[in-house]
């Protein structure tokens, strides 16, 4: 098994992450997209954040991708 | 505020080009969002409330959607605790990996030493026995050299021996055949005498003689 899944108490990490990102869709209504772009347009979210989230998203597309 | 103004892509930029092979699918937008709201509690947002985290929950505030959104924030929560987790854990991992390396490498080394001296061990054994066997090898070509000589020497001096005994019998032979013949004139002369000139004298008849 993976070093890394056991010093995680013999689970997958990324499974718990996919299965908790897939209540999490569930759980949200709405057009995620729309959503970030109103938050980004109203100004919730500055720019620089945003391009946080996205260099964070593609980090974890990238750990998923190696899995 | 238009997106494409300040220079943010349209197209998701973590949206791997076979979308449909990855397990997330094409919900790159899903995680982007994840990640602000997750951003949010790091950053400040905290502070402004679900109100201004969460814009949709204004319009509505049913107690069945405050649930909901309870639900979602828990759901959140559970996310950004996972990504801590494997955070964690990564880096115990790179320190175990860090330390079993280094291990591995004294290891290795300890190995390659022992494995030094075994073959130098086994190349002194394997030397000694190459030249112990050489040795006796050698040993045997020698005597047989010299058995061989000592034949060929006892071959000659044979030779020598009958050479000398053959010298022996042939002057044995010729004393004997001298000897044998002088007894028979002897006895010859004995049995039928004949008159012996007691001095030689020149021949009557040559011309010398007569005078003609």
């Amino acid at each position: 098994m993976n070093p890394l899944f056991q010093m995680l108490s013999g689970q997958n990490p990324v499974n718990a992450i996919v299965q908790r990102f897939q209540q999490f869709k569930q759980s949200f209504h709405g057009d995620p997209k729309q959503q970030v772009e109103q938050m980004l347009a109203s100004g919730r979210i500055t720019q620089a954040q945003y391009n946080n989230a996205v260099q964070q998203a593609q980090q974890l597309m990238n750990l998923i991708n190696r899995k | 505020m238009a997106l494409e103004d300040n220079g943010i892509p349209m197209n998701m930029p973590v949206m791997p080009a076979g979308g449909s092979g990855n397990m997330f699918g094409d919900n790159g937008w899903w995680i982007i969002l994840l990640f602000i709201l997750l951003g949010g509690w790091g950053n400040g947002f905290g502070g402004n409330g679900m109100n201004q985290m969460y814009p949709w929950m204004n319009n509505s505030q049913q107690m069945n959607e405050g649930f909901r959104d309870q639900f979602l924030n828990s759901q959140i929560v559970g996310l950004q605790g996972g990504l801590v987790d494997i955070q964690n854990a990564i880096t115990q991992q790179g320190f175990a990996m860090q330390s079993q390396l280094s291990n591995c490498c004294c290891e290795n080394r300890l190995a390659t030493v022992q494995t030094q001296n075994v073959v130098q061990q086994e190349g002194a054994l394997t030397r000694q026995a190459i030249q112990a066997q050489t040795q006796a090898i050698l040993d045997k070509m020698c005597q047989q050299e010299i058995d061989n000589l000592k034949a060929q020497n006892l071959e000659l001096q044979n030779r020598v021996n009958m050479q000398n005994l053959a010298a022996s019998q042939v002057a044995q032979t010729a004393q004997l055949i001298a000897d044998n013949t002088a007894q028979t004139q002897y006895i010859v002369n004995r049995v039928a005498p004949y008159p012996i000139p007691a001095y030689t004298v020149a021949n009557p008849v040559t011309p010398a003689a007569t005078g003609t």
